[in-house]
């Protein structure tokens, strides 16, 4: 489309090759008249082709956005304004007035939404009804629209926010019904969280449900993070991740309060149940530029990636597990105690089949469940942990040899 | 002889090109046949303003407005037989072409349907089987708006060059078109348009705000019990809303189920406010249009006013401060579709007369396949990648490459959507296929996919591995439910027994039909001596003695007069 046209083009046209957009016209309608869409179809494409080619070489005039009056930056002012002062409802009717006062498609109506779209949609603190407002009228969501023309990768960030919005608006209708009962407890505030916690406690399939939705929330990047109670989060992470991990029992470990049975553990499927959306979710690996779902893929029972993993592959894992000189975690003395900072071996989890550790000079005995989504993982460990042993088992099913990692006491 | 036909949500008609471009008038001498169907009791089909008339008599045996269901598989009932949309559209279409062929006096064969721009691919073919299964061969599905154009630009042939505008508010969609008029060329630069925004919506906010001002139920005209008294409210609301049209207000009164009678005044001012949801629906197409056209509303020479539902003064208010002009109207809107799709006829046949009209149309949605997107190890499937981006021009075919989502894959399923949205979920799914590959590297494999369009809206989709040549491809036919060959005979078949009212006997229908919906909205005496003079007409037509009929006729006639003017 976007190719020189060539001397068989201008030959279809019937023009010698030229940059006046007027000529092309002119010939193309010309020819029109002899190789139409409905009597020559093929002769119709090829022509169409070269109409375009021609017109495309033209040298463009800018797009005209001047000859609107409007004042943008007063407009976008007057809107601050309302939205700092709470008024919500007035800032919408602020839009709308100022969009209904121009024909839509006009060049002011562009002024307007340039304006928005510069300066209004990607704000974090834009409230959501306010966001909603904004994509719906100037019809945001078109993904072959103006916005998207104008600058498309600015509106790939918008489309991202709409999907975040349209996910936490579906899961609070969700936390409303009885089946949402998770869903309430991970919106609600930290006291009530807390007291229905302590009241029902959650079982190893909940778990794995709320690992699920932590996953979901962090897929949506940090446009909701905000919207959840921190103190809530803290409570629920403690209570997915299990009992403090090395803050008790450092003698006689509990393998069943730290993780679900052993065969169960590594493949803790992050859903809300909604198996077939993680399937496909996790069931494809992309490629920049375009990738054929595979059907291949579907039936494949080892989901390998999923969501905005930022994980290495299994394959480029594999040999770094079994490098002596890749440490599998960092154990450092900070002022408040040991921090042990578990990223290296989640970086190369595609490759780990089994993970055991165990603490100080104990046998690496204790299954340790892998989390299947991106998380920043480190945990300050209590005085008494001075070293932690782990053993791998890697995909291959190859088991490692057993790692000591003692405290070191400065900071890297 | 092609036949050209705008099959309507509420009204439909037909035109044949003689030297310019002829309304068919039906039985009734009136072209526009409204698009209802009704089963009477002896089994026979009623079509147009008889079945009309029963939809508030026999609610339950009549269906209207099915043209919103066209490309479902919805069964819509008729008492106890039941009717895909496009079957219901097929008995319009019978009596069209019967129409026509009495017109001409010569069978006609062929036919011309238009759509509105908007609708999908299972859509189109719908209306395509509806013309079918009444026994044409459908030549062309055109667009409404493009409809709407060409009959403007033959009517304006010395005016009308340059960028033109065409509002299009019928009975149940709404479509906009920028289309590019010059020295015959018809060029449509673009199309947008909300497949559920129509007239038939303006009424049922009125029956909406009716209930709530009289403070009845809403009645449910899904449930057996509510079918009548929502027939009733919407023919109430309907007739109210046209009064509308010419007056400041207009009394809207309804007789409840119980016998009591309920009053409201429906005024302009509280009509506006009611309509103001749908009146905002109208921008964003618009908007859509003129952005992918690249002209701005002020460059447009004309903006061209289509469709029955422009004749409410709301809606012209809305287009002329819209675009701050008046709009054209001096076509009749709810002949200006049927009128471009005679043009159309005529320009299938080649008349002399039209030699020199082209016309270029565009493709209304985008056609894509679903893919992966991202880096390696970090994808987010279930995107849409575009192949034909809308709005561009038809016929065309267009190739995209792809490769399989990792090494070694064994075989691709290609799925394919229409629509705008990022994720295909949100995007309408035509088919899929798959395609067996030889298990090589990505960096080894490359598939080529390519998407053909046709004039007429259809779309096929052709995938080709490079490596080892081999390839699939697949015509999109209706989702799942497409009927096989044999299936789509059976039903041929099953329809043509169904007989529909004879033409000359059409009068009398609508007579009885109006005598009886009269009858069910009456009550005491005015309901007995009805339903003496109605028995008497049924049997001076059982007795197929002219004169006889004529007489009883005359008097039910009379009857009715006497009692809608003593309301």
């Amino acid at each position: 489309m976007s190719e020189l046209p060539t001397p068989d083009d201008w030959a279809s046209l019937g023009i010698a090759p030229t940059d006046a957009t007027d000529v092309i016209r002119r010939a193309y309608r010309e020819q029109l008249k002899k190789t139409g869409p409905e009597t020559d179809p093929e002769g119709f494409q090829r022509l169409r082709a070269a109409y375009e080619a021609a017109l495309q070489a033209c040298p463009s005039t800018p797009a005209a956005v001047v000859g609107s009056t409007l004042d943008a930056n007063a407009f976008i002012a007057a809107l601050a304004a309302r939205r700092a002062a709470g008024d919500e409802a007035g800032a919408i009717a602020l839009v709308d007035e100022t969009r209904a006062a121009h024909p839509p498609g006009s060049a002011a109506s562009e002024v307007i939404e340039n304006a928005l779209l510069d300066h209004v949609a990607l704000e974090r603190m834009l409230s959501p009804a306010l966001f909603l407002h904004l994509a719906r009228v100037f019809d945001w969501r078109d993904t072959q629209g103006h916005a998207a023309r104008r600058d498309p990768e600015h509106h790939a960030v918008v489309l991202d926010r709409i999907a975040a919005e349209d996910f936490f608006a579906a899961f609070s209708a969700y936390a409303q019904t009885p089946e949402g009962k998770l869903e309430a407890l991970v919106l609600a505030p930290h006291g009530e969280a807390l007291e229905r916690l302590t009241k029902d406690g959650i079982g190893p399939e909940q778990r794995a449900e709320i690992r699920g939705i932590f996953d979901q929330f962090l897929s949506h990047g940090a446009f909701l993070m905000g919207r959840l109670d921190g103190g809530t989060l803290a409570l629920l992470r403690q209570a997915v991740e299990g009992p403090p991990l090395l803050g008790e029992s450092v003698t006689t470990p509990r393998p069943a309060a730290v993780a679900p049975p052993a065969s169960a553990a590594p493949r803790v499927v992050p859903t809300l149940s909604k198996k077939t959306q993680w399937k496909i979710r996790a069931a494809t690996v992309a490629l920049i530029g375009a990738v054929v779902l595979g059907r291949a893929l579907y039936k494949s029972d080892r989901p390998t990636y999923g969501g905005n993993d930022t994980a290495l592959a299994a394959s480029v894992a594999l040999p770094l597990l079994k490098d002596p000189k890749v440490p599998w975690v960092d154990m450092v003395q900070e002022p408040d105690g040991v921090r042990v900072d578990w990223a290296p071996v989640m970086r190369m989890r595609h490759a780990i089949r089994d993970l055991r550790i165990g603490y100080n000079d104990g046998k690496p005995t204790t299954v340790f469940p892998l989390p299947q989504f991106d998380a920043p993982i480190g945990f300050l460990a209590p005085p008494n942990i001075t070293a932690i042993s782990m053993r791998i088992r890697t995909t291959d099913g190859v088991w490692s040899e057993i790692r000591r990692y003692p405290v070191r006491q400065e900071k890297k | 002889m092609i036949l050209g036909i705008d099959l309507g949500t509420t009204n439909s008609l037909a035109a044949v090109w003689r030297d310019g471009v002829e309304l068919v008038p039906n039985a009734l001498g009136d072209v526009l046949t409204p698009s209802v169907v009704s089963l009477d009791r002896t089994g026979e089909i009623v079509v147009g303003a008889a079945a009309r008339e029963r939809l508030t008599s026999h609610p339950e045996m009549t269906a209207a407005a099915f043209k919103r269901y066209m490309g479902t598989s919805r069964r819509i009932p008729l008492g106890t037989r039941s009717f895909r949309a496009e079957e219901l559209s097929s008995f319009i279409i019978r009596s069209l072409h019967a129409d026509a062929e009495a017109l001409l006096g010569a069978p006609v064969d062929e036919a011309v349907i238009t759509v509105p721009a908007y609708f999908s691919d299972a859509q189109r073919r719908a209306t395509r089987t509806a013309g079918e299964l009444a026994g044409l061969k459908v030549e062309r599905v055109l667009n409404e708006p493009t409809a709407a154009a060409l009959a403007y630009g033959l009517a304006e042939r010395d005016t009308a060059d340059g960028p033109v505008l065409v509002f299009d508010l019928g009975g149940g969609t709404f479509d906009v078109s920028v289309l590019e008029m010059n020295d015959g060329i018809v060029e449509v630069r673009a199309t947008a348009g909300d497949n559920f925004l129509g007239g038939e919506d303006f009424d049922d906010a009125v029956a909406m705000w009716f209930a709530g001002a009289v403070g009845m139920a809403l009645p449910d005209a899904l449930t057996p019990e509510g079918q009548v008294p929502a027939a009733r409210l919407r023919r109430a609301a309907e007739a109210a809303r046209r009064l509308l049209s010419n007056a400041p207000t207009a009394s809207m009164s309804l007789t409840l189920p119980d016998g009591t009678m309920r009053e409201a005044d429906l005024t302009t001012e509280i009509f506006a406010r009611i309509a103001e949801p749908l009146l905002e629906r109208l921008r964003t197409p618009i908007a859509r249009a003129l952005s992918d056209s690249r002209i701005r509303p002020e460059e447009l020479s004309h903006v061209v006013l289509a469709g029955g539902a422009t004749r409410m003064p709301i809606i012209r208010r809305e287009a002329a401060r819209l675009f701050g002009r008046l709009p054209l109207q001096r076509l009749d809107p709810d002949e200006v579709v049927g009128r471009g799709a005679g043009v159309q006829a005529g320009l299938k046949m080649r008349s002399a007369a039209l030699s020199d009209i082209v016309l270029t149309d565009v493709a209304p949605y985008t056609l894509g396949i679903e893919v992966s997107e991202g880096r390696p190890g970090a994808s987010s499937p279930g995107r849409m990648l575009p192949v034909i981006e809308r709005n561009t021009v038809v016929p065309v075919s267009r190739m995209r490459p792809v490769v399989p989502g990792r090494d070694f894959q064994r075989q691709v399923e290609v799925r394919i959507f229409q629509g705008e949205a990022r994720l295909v979920r949100d995007n309408i799914p035509l088919g899929s296929f798959e395609l067996a590959l030889s298990p090589r590297r990505i960096s080894e494999q490359s598939i080529e996919v390519r998407f053909t369009y046709d004039v007429n809206g259809i779309l096929e989709v052709s995938a080709k591995a490079e490596a080892d040549g081999a390839s699939e491809r697949i015509v999109i036919q209706h989702g799942s439910d497409a009927a096989t060959p044999e299936e789509a005979e059976a039903r041929l078949a099953a329809l043509a027994a169904l007989k529909i009212h004879p033409r000359d006997q059409s009068a009398n229908r609508l007579l009885l039909a109006r005598g009886e919906r009269v009858f069910e909205e009456r009550l005491g005496s005015d309901r007995d001596q009805l339903g003496v003079v109605l028995g008497q007409f049924e049997s001076a037509i059982d007795t197929q003695d002219p004169a006889t009929i004529e007489q009883a006729g005359a008097e039910l006639t009379r009857l009715l007069h006497e009692l809608e003017a003593s309301r």
